[in-house]
């Protein structure tokens, strides 16, 4: 149980940061551009529902880890991790950017970077959850 | 044990369809008309189906894959809830929020969207644990 509440801990840390560091960092010029759509909030009205996000990211950390620990095998961490982290990928990546660039005008290449680095980021998850439990 | 693995992926992707018909184009599609100024043009839309498709079986192919990797031998029925609870704690739920944060939906509807999308993923994992029930564990 205590491994399962640090993993999700840091799971929560990770997962929080590194949404930062794509969303807020690598994509902003992206998001910048498309507020003149109207179909995104001003940043000032996404800060003022930030405890959302909070709610979101923990529990994405406690789903993420909850998932793992139930299929884990004794196999190299490494891999694992690796494997665990492109299948969050194909069913909570993927699909979500995919479906909100045919719904909404986020435009193809946004949408492209957006599953790339997502992608990067929870296989980095992943392999830290895998290390961690290793 | 492959043609289960490609039964339930088919199944899955068949359910993703029409669940999110059901969903998103009938229990939800006043409240889609109210956002509408948010969304694309239907013609728009329809142009993009084919990124629905692939989106649906990245979902169904990697739903049952994770399902297929951690079942275990308890009743099928109980871990299929299990299951379909932590994908929606794994995607739905999250998503949903997250997407209320940054768009400007209103909270009942976002709400409303995500039980009915809890419920069709605790749906489709009973499917899957079903289909799967006895079944050796891994993927292939």
């Amino acid at each position: 149980m205590t491994k399962f509440i640090v993993s999700a801990v840091v799971m929560f840390v990770l997962t929080f940061a590194l949404s930062w560091g794509v969303h807020g960092g690598l994509l902003h010029g992206d998001y910048t551009a498309m507020l003149g759509s109207g179909a995104m909030r001003r940043p000032a009205d996404t800060h003022s529902l930030i405890h959302w996000m909070f709610v979101a990211h923990a529990v994405f950390a406690v789903g993420f880890t909850w998932v793992y620990l139930q299929g884990r095998e004794d196999k190299p961490w490494l891999a694992q991790g690796i494997r665990y982290g492109i299948a969050v990928a194909l069913l909570a990546v993927v699909p979500v950017y995919l479906i909100y660039h045919v719904v909404t005008p986020v435009p193809l290449f946004v949408a492209i970077k957006q599953i790339v680095f997502d992608t990067v980021r929870v296989v980095l998850m992943g392999v830290a959850l895998a290390w961690l439990n290793r | 044990m492959r043609w289960r693995f490609a039964i339930s992926v088919a199944l899955i992707f068949v359910m993703l369809f029409l669940l999110g018909w059901l969903v998103h184009d009938g229990l939800l599609r006043a409240d889609y008309e109210r956002i509408r100024p948010l969304l694309r043009p239907m013609d728009e839309t329809r142009a993009r189906i084919l990124y629905v498709f692939l989106a649906q079986l990245c979902s169904a192919a990697a739903m049952v894959w994770i399902y297929r990797q951690g079942k275990d031998d308890r009743p099928w029925l109980g871990q299929g809830i299990r299951y379909g609870i932590a994908v929606a704690v794994l995607t739905t739920i999250p998503v949903n929020l997250v997407q209320y944060a940054v768009m400007p939906l209103p909270l009942d509807f976002v709400l409303k969207r995500m039980c009915y999308d809890v419920a069709a993923v605790v749906l489709m994992g009973i499917v899957v644990a079903f289909i799967n029930r006895g079944a050796v564990k891994g993927h292939g």
